[in-house]
């Protein structure tokens, strides 16, 4: 298992843009990947693979959502999702 | 004649025009993400009134803070209708109709949106509907040309 946070500074948080960039790279792996978000309200979780299911987070600019890698090829997968992270502004 | 058109039936295997208009092509959206298929096979419309319409029976599963953007799963998969480009800046452009959760057959009003707001403020109003998440088999054929919101078919899946 990998996991590693990341606060989005996307303006609009995670809408579909940026939500669409996640899903393309995280489809390319086989592992199972998680994206949670605590929040005042609970914490909510969402299939990484899955558009509708990330759009679905309502995660905000500021908010920082930990992301859970978990199969046999979860170290690249984690390393392709971070470095896709630390470049998303837009 | 739209004061007596009704909701077409629709199998699962159809998505209706999701707005009064014209059905164009992806690639005539004026955003990368959307005209290059990379968030998934679709159809946009450039729509002629304000009211926005679910392509399909299902179950809204999210809408976005900004209330341009309903997911709607459904038999066919996941859907995502996206109402205009950048009008993540825009919210006051919008009012949904439905709530998260909420059934919606095919043709049912999800959200009003003031289209002259959105153009006054430089933002294009066009509405991309994507299978996201496709669980249908098979091929899409796309129908583009005018159409009749809730009543006219944008996309047939093939065998």
């Amino acid at each position: 298992m990998q996991s590693f946070n990341h606060t989005l500074n996307c303006v609009g948080g995670l809408h579909a843009r940026p939500a669409g960039v996640i899903v393309n790279a995280a489809k390319q792996f086989s592992s199972d990947i998680l994206i949670r978000k605590l929040s005042a309200e609970g914490a909510k979780e969402a299939d990484a693979k899955r558009l509708i299911s990330l759009m679905s987070l309502g995660a905000r600019r500021g908010e920082t959502i930990t992301f859970y890698i978990n199969g046999p090829d979860e170290s690249m997968a984690a390393e392709k999702l971070q470095a896709l992270c630390r470049e998303m502004v837009g | 004649m739209k004061l007596f058109s009704k909701p077409q039936k629709t199998n699962s295997l159809a998505l209706l025009s999701v707005c009064d208009g014209e059905v164009v092509s992806l690639d005539e959206v004026p955003d990368e993400a959307f005209a290059s298929g990379m968030l998934g096979e679709g159809f946009a419309v450039m729509p002629e009134n304000g009211t926005v319409l679910s392509p399909a029976e299902g179950v809204i599963e999210s809408i976005s803070d900004s209330r341009h953007a309903y997911a709607i799963s459904s038999k066919i998969g996941d859907i995502l209708v996206h109402i205009g480009i950048d009008s993540v800046k825009v919210p006051e452009a919008f009012e949904p109709i439905v709530n998260v959760g909420e059934k919606v057959a095919a043709g049912q009003p999800i959200a009003r949106v003031d289209l002259g707001l959105l153009r006054a403020s430089g933002i294009s109003t066009v509405i991309p509907v994507l299978i996201t998440d496709k669980r249908q088999a098979g091929g899409i054929k796309i129908k583009y040309g005018k159409a009749i919101g809730g009543r006219d078919i944008a996309i047939k899946f093939t065998d």
